[in-house]
């Protein structure tokens, strides 16, 4: 899994942020410190960070930053899990989930009204699944199942969730989401998911 | 905080207890406590070893004393030596005065320290003041960090303001808001991240030789006194006396003192 980097000073050129700005979103949690990438060059240690991500965060700090504090950022963009309780109705209503991922999720929970974070985070992850095409039915339900299974294992909520098939037959593996992978040649990796990135994405959408 | 038994736990001597639910402890002498206590008010004389965990919403050691669970109390005052090897978690201010070896970390508003002081884990509090020798092993987060003395960080720190007088000894990154060092003999830091950073030489006879070796510098603001650095970058860069840097890359200004030597400069 290569991602593009970009050198801090690049990064700082393309979006106009200066030194002490980018020193305090890091104090403040707003950058994860998993971003910052030490590399030697031939000018010594350099700092990189992955391109696509970064630029999306600062984008979105540059936007937000006038109307809420930085700890209120923070706290949107941490992964840590946010007081909610949402019924079904309303995570379909807010673009959370789709009907349809709705239903899937009832099939494994059929008494479940009201959905903590976790639930609604998972919920979310299925919804991803189901909508990226690549999914089936019974497989998103599979992956609820598994999912449920890694909060055992996993302290919080940084894994990646990924779905490789082989001959049609699928499994659902949940990651450490630094955590390198690989597959079969033959299988196919048909689709993977980062769940704080969801998170992330469901926060937004949240508030 | 909820304790059911008003009693009050008083050894003096060579005393041991099991521990316990108490309102007032007082330990005089050789005291040994095998169990957790839970009280109001800790007060120890002498030594005291206490094998278990305390809760207590005020705590006073005057002598010689180790805590071999963590220690979670309201306030803190010690003079002495103390040893904690679990957290040290403080809801308000944590006094000392002597050595103290805190193995478990420390969480605190206010953190006070003279005297020797070594920190195994974690530290974290609102504001720190230091004085003496300190060692921090892991990182240190603080909204306020105060020193005088011998600072060594052995993670990344972390705080709005950052001053310290004497010497800094960091294997991490330093990132301040604010860092303000008046160098005192030779200094080492890794890196040093800011939006103002002020590098000042101590006064005294011999302050031209008061170094800070420095890997990289990045801020705004910067003003440097008797620096060694690879790199240095920032918008506004003054380099004053007794500089030396292989690089500086800086965006609006730069201002150099004559007795500041510099290998490269260029404007980004």
């Amino acid at each position: 899994m290569e991602q593009e980097l970009i050198s801090k000073k690049e990064l700082l050129d393309v979006t106009g942020i200066s030194y002490g700005q980018l020193y305090r979103w890091k104090r403040k949690d707003l950058i994860p410190e998993e971003w910052f990438i030490r590399k030697s060059t031939f000018t010594g240690q350099e700092t990189f960070f992955p391109r696509e991500k970064i630029l999306t965060r600062i984008e979105q700090i540059k936007q937000l930053k006038d109307d809420l504090s930085l700890d209120e950022l923070a706290r949107r963009f941490s992964p840590d899990p946010a007081e909610i309780a949402l019924s079904g109705e309303e995570m379909v209503r807010k673009g959370i989930v789709s009907e349809q991922s709705w239903r899937v999720y009832q099939l494994e929970h059929p008494n479940v009204a009201v959905c903590s974070f976790q639930e609604t985070v998972f919920a979310s992850v299925v919804h991803r699944a189901l909508a990226s095409g690549d999914v089936g039915l019974d497989e998103a339900r599979s992956a609820l199942r598994a999912l449920e299974q890694s909060i055992t294992v996993f302290s919080d909520l940084r894994v990646r969730i990924v779905c490789v098939r082989k001959l049609g037959v699928s499994v659902w593996v949940v990651q450490a989401a630094d955590g390198q992978l690989v597959v079969d040649p033959d299988a196919k990796l048909v689709f993977e998911a980062d769940v704080s990135e969801c998170i992330e994405e469901l926060k937004l959408k949240l508030m | 905080m909820q304790t059911e038994m008003g009693h009050d736990l008083h050894l003096s001597g060579h005393g041991s207890s099991t521990g316990g639910f108490y309102r007032n402890v007082h330990l005089e002498g050789l005291s040994t406590i095998d169990g957790d206590v839970v009280c109001e008010q800790c007060t120890a004389h002498g030594v005291a070893r206490m094998h278990g965990n305390l809760r207590a919403d005020m705590t006073a050691f005057h002598g010689k004393a180790d805590v071999l669970g963590d220690m979670v109390t309201g306030s803190a005052e010690i003079h002495g030596t103390i040893r904690v090897s679990g957290v040290c978690d403080v809801a308000k201010i944590l006094r000392i005065h002597g050595t103290s070896r805190l193995q478990g970390g420390v969480r605190a508003d206010v953190l006070n320290i003279h005297g020797r002081t070594h920190v195994g884990a974690e530290c974290v509090a609102r504001e720190v003041e230091l004085h003496g020798i300190a060692q921090f092993a892991q990182d240190i987060r603080a909204e306020r960090m105060d020193c005088s003395g011998v600072l060594h960080l052995g993670g990344p720190c972390e705080a709005e303001s950052f001053s310290c007088k004497g010497q800094v000894h960091s294997s991490g990154l330093i990132n301040a808001e604010r860092v303000h060092i008046r160098l005192h003999a030779k200094s080492e830091v890794q890196e040093i991240g800011c939006t103002e950073l002020r590098v000042e030489r101590g006064r005294g006879w011999f302050a031209r030789r008061h170094k800070l070796v420095v890997d990289i510098i990045e801020g705004d603001h910067i003003y440097v006194e008797n620096v060694v650095a690879k790199r240095i970058r920032g918008n506004r860069i003054t380099l004053g006396n007794g500089v030396y840097a292989e690089r500086v890359e800086y965006r609006e200004e730069l201002n150099r003192h004559h007795g500041a030597k510099v290998k490269e400069a260029v404007q980004v």
